[in-house]
């Protein structure tokens, strides 16, 4: 199938949506940039100016593109009618019956921690059970760990959740041994090895939970819309305890189901793929989304790192729609619980984001979704403009201090050139971007506001307009230092250095004072030189920047402030930053806070002890292993066999602590080796290897 | 039961031994009085067998004996290995499960080529 006409509705809706959009953003920009060039000395005619003019423009136009999308939002909702809309027309009966449409709920993991993967596996299975279509679902855990501990302990968390369950044969677990092109190579060897048993799969990330009626109602939708290839949902944020997460959450809960509507306003059928809480045809995704590599090395070559982006726009370059269903509920996920583990992670997007550059201009591609990739990487990519406009702004306030006036430059003239500094103008120019950046989320509110059940989960109407006020005056702290790091990551993506794809820390732990000091220390000092300079040189520049280098300056208490839970649950405890799941928790969600408190793990006993040290003392976990490793036997030479029986000597004589991850995944890999060290530490009478291994004849 | 028959150093390996062979059991979550028997058949079983090979030990020999125990019963009882209660059976579970888990499906293979960009 070719997309070369538009001859759908949706299409030529877009069209026109996506002129307008276009011609909002250009017009709203254009007279932006016109008051920007008026308020500098120079009216933008020096070299510097003009392009402090351009930088500015392009800040206020990406600006602006959230401002619109929002308005946009606001107007589907207001309007409380979409034509549009793919969930459209499934609100009947709960049931796939006669569809014979089955669908795998895969959940790739990579060094994740076990028991809250395995907690969101079984309230999402517990909840679909619930709404008696749990035998149109397989759910497969695909693990790309390395730990040798993680992978024994998802191991003994599979068997436990399989047994309280009584869901053998129903929830998988997979390990690869190679973990090529990471998520997206992981995915791809699930559809080549089971994808044809599935007419869809439900892509989760490792903290994803979603209700089993938002589940049923995805495949209704899918069943309803035959050329839709991707349904992505929009996931709420939940389950944190820091205070910066629960801002998140509160942002995420209070503004995005505006911005949710006004994408889908804009993009309809070339929506966006997020990568998790999404449903996918899977044989057009075989067809049609396997990813190449990229000529040239890492990381602007090499395999694709931010692989959901291009998925869709393959999909879509195949044929087949994505659509967002931005108003289906049940859809949540967790966002990171400190300020670092959040610039890790945009570490790694930015890095992945800017590849998307190149793919940008790959013929073939939907101009919509070229438009997608280049939106991405202006996320990041807008933090190291913003950075230039402050430089080079600070530039021009120093350099206009030094400078000695020219009111008669040379030529003919008939009035001095004064430069001249508008201070009302740069008032109202600041207003207007306020307006731009501030606007939408007062909408967002008023939209709650008229809905009392709803502003009744948020605490009410005045402590959400308090959580608002707090929620603004949080992000503008936040936003310089994001600014700073997004600004030095794609500095280094564009050097071609590459950054580690290191698990997320996903528990609320707290920043210590010692690691803020190493990550924001040069943040501060470059603040502070900053600041002392403009304070010494142009003192109401000084005061005009405040607001960029005081966060800067507190960046340190900040983070560390910010992760705290207790922080984070104080502001809860007064009502602030309510989200409606805190107030009147789903089922899903109690369930999942349940299986989490519940101790009771019949084969984790010996807790003290590591996956791997588990896997060769606790004979239930030796045999869970074992059974695993089933059919994994495989033929060695010589060489490797003799090595192989030198390293269970070492793991007799010297214990578990001497073994490097690399030797424990040898061990962990033959089941001879296994079986045999399980054998003989049970049966040495020595105790000093018995102590090694954690003196387990004395249990 | 004559446990503690023999020299003072066999009764110390044979506590020892007695203490192995109630970890191990201790690990398959079963009811105390199973445990206890099960640990005086593998010890009673080791020590027969130290009169046959008295160069082993009786640690060595009793968790032999308990594997040998466990194995056959194992064998003889149901292969479900999941009981009505919902619990893993403990004796079937431990040997059943090497023989029996399935955590995936059977292969069906396709194929998944690379698209191609230009």
């Amino acid at each position: 199938m070719n997309l070369t006409s538009f001859d759908k509705p949706w299409e030529k809706a877009a069209r026109l949506r996506r002129l307008l959009l276009l011609a909002l953003i250009i017009t709203t920009s254009v007279i932006a940039s016109g008051h920007m060039a008026d308020i500098l000395p120079h009216r933008g005619a020096t070299r510097l100016e003009f392009v402090i003019v351009i930088v500015f423009a392009t800040l206020f136009a990406w600006i602006s593109i959230g401002f619109w999308e929002a308005m946009a939002g606001l107007f589907t909702l207001a309007r409380r009618v979409d034509r549009f809309s793919i969930t459209l027309g499934i609100e009947g009966d709960l049931t796939l019956e006669g569809t014979g449409a089955r669908t795998a709920i895969l959940i790739p993991v990579a060094n994740e921690e076990p028991d809250r993967v395995f907690a969101g596996i079984k309230a999402t299975y517990q909840s679909l059970e619930d709404t008696g279509q749990i035998r149109h679902f397989d759910f497969f855990v695909l693990s790309d760990s390395s730990d040798p501990d993680r992978w024994v302990e998802e191991e003994i968390a599979w068997a436990e959740t399989c047994r309280s369950l009584r869901a053998f044969n129903r929830i998988f677990y997979r390990r690869r041994r190679v973990n090529l092109k990471r998520k997206s190579g992981n995915i791809a060897d699930f559809c080549r090895r089971w994808g044809k048993n599935y007419r869809y799969m439900i892509v989760f990330d490792a903290d994803s939970v979603m209700a089993g009626e938002s589940l049923v109602r995805m495949v209704q939708a899918m069943e309803r819309h035959p050329k839709v290839g991707i349904l992505q949902t929009a996931p709420l944020a939940v389950n944190r305890e820091t205070l910066i997460a629960r801002t998140q959450q509160f942002a995420n809960h209070v503004y995005s189901s505006m911005f949710a509507a006004g994408l889908h306003f804009i993009q309809l059928g070339d929506s966006h793929f997020w990568g998790h809480n999404a449903i996918i045809r899977v044989e057009p995704f075989m067809q049609h989304c396997g990813l190449p590599e990229l000529p040239g090395k890492p990381p602007r070559g090499g395999f694709i790192m931010s692989h959901d982006f291009v998925e869709a726009a393959f999909m879509r370059r195949g044929g087949w729609e994505v659509w967002l269903a931005y108003v289906l509920g049940g859809s949540y996920e967790e966002v990171p619980p400190t300020l670092l583990e959040e610039l890790k992670r945009d570490r790694r997007w930015c890095q992945g984001n800017l590849q998307h550059i190149r793919i940008a201009f790959a013929k073939g591609l939907l101009s919509a979704h070229r438009a997608l990739f280049l939106h991405g990487a202006m996320s990041y990519g807008s933090s190291l403009l913003w950075f230039v406009f402050i430089t080079l702004s600070t530039t021009a306030a120093i350099t206009e201090a030094f400078r000695t006036p020219v009111y008669f430059p040379e030529g003919r003239t008939l009035f001095p050139d004064w430069p001249v500094w508008h201070p009302q103008w740069a008032l109202t120019l600041l207003g207007t971007t306020a307006i731009i950046l501030f606007m939408p989320k007062l909408f967002s509110i008023l939209l709650i506001m008229f809905k009392s059940d709803q502003v009744r989960k948020y605490g009410g109407r005045l402590k959400l307009l308090a959580s608002l006020v707090l929620e603004v005056f949080l992000s503008a702290l936040f936003a310089p230092v994001r600014m700073l790091f997004h600004s030095k990551f794609v500095f280094i993506t564009l050097l071609g250095r590459q950054v580690g794809w290191g698990p997320q820390q996903r528990s609320d732990l707290g920043t210590g004072w010692m690691e803020a000091i190493r990550f924001h220390g040069m943040g501060t000092l470059l603040a502070l030189i900053w600041a002392m300079a403009l304070f010494f040189i142009n003192r109401s520049f000084f005061w005009w920047n405040a607001p960029i280098f005081i966060p800067l300056l507190l960046s340190i208490p900040l983070s560390v402030w910010s992760s705290r839970a207790s922080v984070g649950r104080g502001f809860r405890m007064l009502g602030l930053l309510l989200i409606p799941e805190e107030t009147e928790q789903p089922m899903v969600l109690k369930s999942l806070e349940a299986s989490l408190a519940s101790e009771h793990k019949t084969f984790a006993s010996y807790p003290e002890a590591g996956g791997f040290v588990k896997a060769i003392i606790n004979p239930v976990v030796n045999a869970i292993h074992l059974g695993l490793l089933r059919g994994k036997e495989r033929n060695v030479t010589q060489a490797i066999a003799s090595g192989r029986a030198g390293l269970l000597e070492k793991a007799m004589s010297q214990g578990p602590l001497s073994l490097n991850p690399r030797e424990k995944r040898i061990i962990l890999y033959d089941p001879v080796l296994v079986e045999e060290l399980h054998r003989r530490v049970w049966e040495t009478p020595d105790d000093r290897i018995v102590s090694l291994w954690g003196g387990i004849g004395r249990h | 039961m004559p446990m503690s028959r023999g020299q003072p150093l066999h009764d110390k390996n044979w506590r020892r031994a007695q203490q192995r062979v109630l970890a191990y059991l201790q690990f398959l979550n079963l009811s105390s009085v199973e445990t206890l028997e099960l640990a005086l058949q593998a010890l009673n079983q080791a020590r027969s067998r130290l009169e046959d090979s008295p160069e082993s030990h009786p640690i060595t020999e009793s968790w032999r004996a308990l594997q040998a125990i466990l194995a056959e019963r194992a064998s003889s009882a149901t292969q479900d290995l999941v009981s009505l209660e919902g619990k893993l059976h403990p004796l079937t579970g431990i040997h059943g499960l090497c023989g029996q888990i399935q955590a995936m499906p059977a292969l069906n293979r396709g194929s998944m080529v690379p698209g191609k960009l230009r």
